[in-house]
């Protein structure tokens, strides 16, 4: 069940919030919780006893981790969940992906093909595995104290605003709220909460799906015959469909989080306005970034060691960080990319951009557009083949006849402005103005005012609502509109 | 006296209601519709209840029908549907609904319409002609039995209205030859009876028609053209049978409409399909009054009707079938399904159950209804079906394909490609050949 469906909006939701704002405040995670199997149980219930299961066993360490007095029994509770999550992780992320590269290496010898029952991946598990390790990590480092009921454990692992595609919270950035959320219980907060979730479902179907559609209409044609123009054209649509769908799906979840009383940490914060790439994992994907940070790239030994070291380390960290992204060699190689550009930002670059000012954004957006071509891309072929065209390599196969007669060399084609319709050009040039805009800092400022206050004036809180209400009529309207496709009753 | 604090405090709990109301409302009008809403126009799969097993939980199956479900009886469905096409419409000039598009001056085209009008999917000259031929050989075989056939070429809208095309289709740039142009000629050349309504249409709109041939909102002819074409059709359904139908005229000055909601039977089957909150105000349109005279003494005819939509229109418009037909008349829509009547008590309503050879000897009249859209389908089966009827293979055509699979099974490359066709098609070399070889033989009878 996913936060843009009719299903979630309109009955899953509202009955949700029903219960959970009547009822007492001792029975709120109750309902919370219950609410979250039944979201989890909707969308995988062949995957939830295993999931349950992980959980309990998880809580069970994590709470013989906290009654052992001497670190090293302490160490070998954290190294069983961190390897009791991590091979979970890799089992059901990753085992398709390590035997079809055996198979195929394997066939390059020429031996037969391996086969196997292909695994299934179940839902959330990137997000959560994150978190099941942050818990116990953070219990480890004495950051805070394990959760004295299984419950609030749980509730925390599974809580659905965030369970599915993140944020990732850390679990000390919510532990005190598993608790006690009677200071976020207020109407404002429920009422910011519903605004966020609205901006974010708005992002997602008016801006995100729209520039989808042509993004994959493009990506799905032969990059070696596209028009320059129509590659780039592509690559931005994607650029910024990835951003509003991904942004949305957080806005939404901090929303959910508001209306329950919880406060999720930010996850986006105007990506595309950066200027570097160091800059840009400051504010894309926050969450992941920190959680890089925290529990992979400080125990590396984060930047107190030698240059080369920190190169290393860096690079790891980014080519890990893609893989968890997805289980294929694009991803792997978009965070090696990525890995790159910080490295050169620590080099040189951060130096050379410092006379530039705001004019580093262009690059900076240049370089992740590219990057957003090898995330997007099927196979390194293609992302390769695509990054060709965008730089104006022109090597179009040749088409040679079932009599073997060659044609004729193709000619660089040319694009036509006119295929792609008006609304994907004015919802390009929206999405652009709203990923550029808090390049202005007193924008950016007034913006990040009005996502996280706890308060608005009555006035304020009435043109929020008039402008939610038409954004969230807008977009049930089109998601409610997208599955009708009527067909005439006379067939010709 | 509330203090302002108490009042902004309940200003936003109102506020905040408000939008849980827009949460809410929907799934309470599914319940129990108290709002009327306009229901939306256009035919979809109706998606079942569904029913909880372990095994669809399991699989997942069952909650993806019950999203499918709830989201296709959500409350204010309809009217949440057009709102995106009319903001669609008017912001884009683009229409939401899979291949419809819009031209100048809001007149609406279907796609497929335009590719046959462009001479897209052109069946070429040689098949053209063999069907021809073999059409042909079922007039004449069903002449020889006392029935006529006669093949009614309609229209498709692009061809009369072709001004209002977009400049983006591309009808400027003629590609080609088309069916149209190429089964006209075909069919004069081996003296198939045929009647070809386009060109009457073309003539009548040159000639200054004073109501549209084809509604702004249509992709059918008008019910105006409909009475226009009746009149011709079944002046020469006459001439061809030797029979005197009952008498019909068009009485006095036509009804002229001017709102969407008046216009008639499929003309505004396009605007009904996308949908909008506000409908595309029709051309004034216009219904002659079709009167038909008493049957006494008259001779109504026994007639076999297969053919696409266009065909419909001689009983949807006016009861033409219904009062110049006898009861036992049967519209068979593509050779598929018994549409009219309506009823046809102990009769299956599938063609395919029916005995083709009893059908068409029971007849006086076999009419052939073709938009030009449909000419890539010619005949719609009916052709070779009629023509195995009264050519059915002798022992001498079995010899004919022995001797073609033989030959085949002498040339390796001929069998190469045939095994590699088999192995395509997950079917044994034999059976291809024995397949190939019944073809080639067919196309030479």
């Amino acid at each position: 069940m996913v936060f843009s469906s009719t299903l979630f909006l309109f009955y899953f939701l509202p009955a949700f919030l029903g219960f959970y704002w009547l009822v007492p405040v001792r029975f709120k995670n109750t309902v919370a919780l219950l609410a979250s199997l039944l979201f989890y149980a909707w969308g995988g219930l062949s995957f939830l006893a295993l999931f349950l299961a992980s959980v309990v066993v998880n809580f069970f360490l994590i709470r013989g981790m906290a009654a052992s007095a001497e670190r090293w029994k302490q160490q070998i509770f954290l190294i069983i969940s961190i390897l009791l999550n991590v091979s979970m992780l890799f089992y059901f992320k990753y085992a398709n992906f390590f035997l079809d590269n055996a198979s195929a290496v394997r066939s390059y010898f020429g031996g037969p093909p391996l086969t196997w029952e292909k695994v299934v991946l179940p839902i959330g598990i990137s997000f959560f595995t994150f978190e099941k390790l942050t818990y116990t990590i953070d219990v480890y480092r004495g950051v805070n104290k394990p959760l004295r009921s299984f419950w609030d454990f749980m509730l925390y692992i599974m809580l659905f605003p965030k369970m599915i595609a993140g944020p990732i919270v850390r679990f000390h950035e919510i532990a005190g709220q598993l608790t006690d959320r009677r200071a976020f219980d207020t109407v404002d907060e429920k009422l910011a909460g519903m605004f966020r979730f609205i901006i974010g479902l708005s992002k997602k179907v008016l801006i995100a799906n729209v520039l989808g559609e042509q993004a994959d209409r493009i990506f799905a044609l032969d990059p070696t015959t596209l028009p320059v123009a129509q590659a780039w054209l592509g690559a931005l649509a994607y650029t910024f469909q990835i951003y509003f769908d991904f942004s949305g799906y957080s806005d939404m979840a901090v929303g959910l989080g508001r209306l329950m009383g919880f406060q999720f940490p930010e996850n986006f914060n105007s990506p595309y306005v950066s200027r570097s790439i160091t800059e840009f994992w400051q504010r894309w994907h926050i969450t992941l970034g920190r959680w890089m940070r925290d529990y992979l790239y400080i125990p590396l030994g984060g930047n107190r060691v030698n240059t080369s070291r920190l190169y290393i380390n860096l690079w790891t960290v980014f080519i890990l960080s893609g893989f968890w992204h997805g289980a294929a060699w694009t991803f792997i190689v978009w965070g090696a990319y990525h890995g790159f550009w910080l490295i050169l930002d620590r080099l040189f670059l951060l130096r050379l951009y410092r006379r530039a000012g705001a004019l580093n954004i262009v690059p900076t957006f240049l370089i992740t557009v590219v990057g957003w071509v090898l995330f997007r891309a099927e196979t390194l072929t293609q992302a390769v083949a695509y990054i060709g065209r965008m730089l104006g390599q022109f090597h179009p196969r040749r088409v040679v006849s079932w009599e073997g007669v060659a044609a004729p060399p193709p000619t660089v084609p040319v694009m036509d402005w006119h295929q792609f319709g008006s609304q994907f050009w004015l919802l390009l040039a929206l999405g652009a103005f709203f990923a550029f805009m808090n390049a202005l800092p007193a924008l950016e400022r007034r913006n990040l005012n009005l996502y996280a206050a706890h308060t608005h004036s009555l006035r304020q809180s009435l043109v929020l609502t008039l402008g939610t209400a038409l954004l969230f009529l807008l977009s049930a309207s089109s998601i409610v509109g997208s599955s009708f496709n009527p067909f005439i009753y006379f067939r010709f | 006296m509330p203090t302002p604090a108490r009042t902004t405090a309940l200003g936003k709990r109102l506020l905040l209601s408000l939008l849980l109301l827009l949460l809410v409302l929907p799934p309470l009008q599914a319940l129990w519709p108290l709002v009327p809403v306009r229901p939306l126009g256009g035919f979809t799969d109706e998606v079942s209840s569904p029913r909880l097993r372990f095994s669809t939980l399991w699989d997942n199956s069952f909650q993806l029908s019950v999203e499918r479900y709830v989201n296709d009886h959500l409350g204010f469905r309809p009217w949440l549907v057009r709102l995106r096409n009319q903001l669609a419409y008017s912001g884009w000039h683009q229409v939401l609904a899979s291949g419809i598009f819009v031209g100048k001056d809001q007149n609406l085209y279907q796609s497929g319409t335009v590719d046959a009008y462009l001479g897209r999917h052109y069946l070429g000259e040689n098949e053209i002609a063999f069907r021809a031929r073999r059409l042909r050989r079922v007039q004449d075989s069903l002449q020889a039995h006392g029935t006529q056939l006669l093949f009614l070429l309609a229209p498709v809208k692009p061809r009369i209205l072709p001004q209002y095309l977009p400049d983006s289709c591309g009808a400027g740039h003629w590609p080609g030859p088309t069916n149209y142009a190429t089964v006209c000629e075909q069919f004069a050349k081996y003296g198939v009876n045929t009647l070809d309504a386009s060109a009457l249409l073309a003539r009548w709109r040159d000639q200054g028609a004073r109501y549209p041939l084809f509604t702004r909102t249509g992709t059918h002819w008008s019910g105006y053209a409909v009475a226009q074409v009746a009149d011709t059709l079944f002046r020469r359904i006459e001439a061809l049978t030797g029979r005197d139908l009952p008498d019909f005229t068009q009485r006095g000055e036509p009804v002229v409409v001017t709102h969407t909601a008046d216009l008639r039977y499929t003309d505004n089957d396009l605007g009904e399909l996308i949908n909008l909150l506000y409908d595309i105000p029709p051309y004034p349109t216009a219904y002659p009054n079709v009167v038909f005279a008493p049957p006494a003494g008259k001779q109504r005819l026994n007639a076999l009707i297969i053919g696409d939509s266009f065909a419909q229109s001689f009983y949807g418009f006016y009861p033409y079938y219904q009062t110049l037909f006898t009861p036992a008349s049967r519209y068979w829509n593509y050779n598929e399904h018994v549409y009219w009547p309506e009823q046809t008590p102990g009769e299956s309503r599938n063609v395919a159950d029916l005995n083709l050879s009893q059908q068409l000897r029971s007849r006086q009249l076999v009419l052939l209804v073709a938009n030009e859209e449909n000419l890539h389908k010619l005949g719609y089966n009916f052709i070779d079906q009629a023509f195995n009827v009264f050519c059915p293979l002798t022992d001498q055509d079995r010899a004919q394909t022995a001797e073609i699979e033989a030959t085949i099974r002498r040339n390796p490359d001929w069998l190469a490609r045939l095994a590699q066709k088999a192995a395509d098609n997950n079917k044994s070399l034999d059976e291809i050949i024995q397949q190939d070889a019944a073809y080639m033989h067919d196309r030479q009878r």
